[in-house]
């Protein structure tokens, strides 16, 4: 049941993630072109007209803030994305979509499974998209007089044939990017079940309202995985002997670091375990559909 | 005669507010049992606890002898007094929908029915007139071959020529083993239909009889009986 469960929630979000996904990329392929032309309006050595360099000024004003407001917007779309996410999945609970949600034979888990994993899968999705659109923007509308910027291109080789070679003497780099992987997704999956936590508490406890009540239990909670957090850490970084502990090499200090980033692995996968059994618990023992 | 769904000192109370108070209740199989009373006697609550969409405050529920939960859900046909269906469905999708999450959605009762109903297969939601949801609702419903219906106000928002053609599918595709529990203020449209009746009042079940017996004991309809009963 949970793939059918994810067909129809993957259904329902991709008709309006894919066109959002489709419009970051557009926008981001505008943006290279007027930058693209900005760049190269501004490093033209034009003696025409007065007339002709008031044009030149104008275009150049409006290509700026046009790639500026375009770079804002796929920025911002990380967040539109999540609030897109988040709406389906407030709609499917708590709207009267819950009728037909929660008279479905399928267990409660499957149920936050089939939202997390198809949430999970469309934030990764925006964000390789809006990474794309950024290297698309930096190699093809950041060079003056070539097509492409190949001080991007070298800053990218070099970061692939110096810097990880020379990072690789003091730590084992597919040991870290398999970390940075792992600790980012299950990062990712603490945070979507947070705010699915926060909704379901926000639908108990108003009956109006309960967008402006899952915020506010959305804040509440994030002061309380703070506290934890930093509660958490202290102790792990005490545990591991900060106190007394003199990092005397790189070697030192990139096992410090990737023992530390694991411990946040483990808080993530804690949070987000307890999030999904509060939330379960509520839907199955609470549930009072309006 | 065994019994699809029983209630057990059933209550349910919204703060301060007691909509169904120490329900002890025990259905047939194979009936269709009207559950009447006036507005806020506690029917829809009731549908919607059996259904699982609301936790009894105390008291069990039980449907084929389980507990409310995945097993009873896939074995209940419930059809809410709302329009429930995302705006953004076509009638296709909804069809397709039912169809992957119960085994016993028969696709082609439902095209037969909507065909009937002159609902269009390719139109969204948003773009049917409330009455075409609400059919369309009943279509999807009603294409289950479930064990228990739980109909709340299944013609409310219907035409009366529509209001006959939904009552006569009812009858007509419902499976002698299944039951119908049907909530609705128009009895005189039920009563030809109906097996058995539960009267509700303020969350408590006040009578439950066969239509046989009112009319042959009292020489009411049930309707009569209803007015009199209920009387403001």
């Amino acid at each position: 049941m949970l793939g059918k469960l994810m067909k129809h929630d993957f259904r329902a979000l991709s008709r309006t993630l894919f066109p959002l996904q489709i419009g970051i990329l557009g926008g981001g392929l505008v943006a290279t072109l007027l930058t693209a032309l900005t760049i190269r309006l501004g490093d033209a050595s034009w003696a025409g007209t007065n007339g002709s360099t008031m044009l030149k000024g104008l275009i150049m004003a409006i290509s700026a803030t046009m790639s500026v407001l375009i770079g804002v917007a796929i920025m911002a779309s990380l967040f539109v994305t999540l609030i897109l996410i988040c709406y389906h999945f407030y709609r499917s609970f708590l709207s009267d979509e819950g009728y037909l949600t929660f008279t479905l034979p399928v267990s409660t888990s499957n149920l936050l499974w089939s939202k997390l994993l198809t949430g999970m899968f469309w934030t990764l999705i925006n964000c390789v998209v809006v990474a794309v659109t950024l290297l698309i923007f930096s190699v093809f509308g950041t060079t003056t007089n070539t097509l492409i910027n190949m001080e991007v291109l070298n800053a990218f080789k070099m970061f692939f044939t110096v810097l990880l070679p020379e990072a690789a003497e003091y730590v084992s780099i597919p040991l870290v990017i398999v970390e940075i992987v792992v600790v980012a997704i299950i990062g990712l999956a603490a945070q979507i079940l947070q705010i699915y936590f926060a909704i379901i508490v926000g639908g108990q406890v108003a009956k109006k309202h309960r967008i402006l009540a899952a915020i506010g239990m959305y804040l509440l909670i994030n002061m309380g995985v703070g506290i934890i957090s930093s509660v958490f850490m202290s102790l792990v970084t005490f545990g591991e002997g900060v106190s007394n502990l003199v990092l005397n090499s790189a070697q030192e200090i990139g096992a410090f670091m990737t023992t530390i980033f694991g411990w946040y692995g483990v808080l993530y996968a804690g949070l987000g375990v307890l999030f999904f059994l509060v939330s379960r618990s509520i839907l199955k023992k609470n549930l009072n559909l309006q | 005669m065994q019994s699809i769904l029983e209630t057990r000192a059933l209550t349910k109370r919204y703060g301060p507010t007691l909509a169904l108070n120490n329900v002890d209740l025990s259905l047939p199989k194979g009936k269709i049992i009207g559950l009447l009373g006036p507005n806020g006697s506690g029917k829809t609550t009731l549908l919607k606890i059996v259904a699982g969409l609301l936790t009894p405050t105390n008291g069990t529920v039980l449907v084929e002898n389980r507990p409310v939960g995945e097993d009873t859900k896939s074995v209940i046909s419930y059809l809410p007094e709302r329009t429930y269906l995302p705006d953004w469905m076509t009638v296709e999708d909804c069809l397709d929908y039912f169809a992957d999450f119960y085994a016993d959605f028969d696709m082609q009762r439902a095209r037969e029915m909507l065909s009937r109903l002159n609902v269009p297969a390719n139109k969204r939601m948003k773009q049917l007139s409330k009455g075409t949801r609400e059919k369309m609702q009943l279509v999807l419903v009603m294409s289950r071959r479930a064990k228990l219906y739980l109909l709340d106000e299944p013609i409310g928002g219907v035409d009366p020529a529509t209001r006959d053609y939904i009552l006569d599918t009812i009858i007509g595709n419902y499976d002698n083993e299944a039951t119908i529990l049907i909530s609705t203020h128009l009895i005189a449209d039920v009563e030809k239909v109906l097996d058995e009746f539960l009267f509700l009042k303020e969350g408590v079940i006040t009578m439950h009889d066969t239509t046989d017996n009112v009319r042959e004991t009292q020489g009411k309809s049930l309707d009569e009986l209803f007015r009199e009963v209920f009387r403001c």
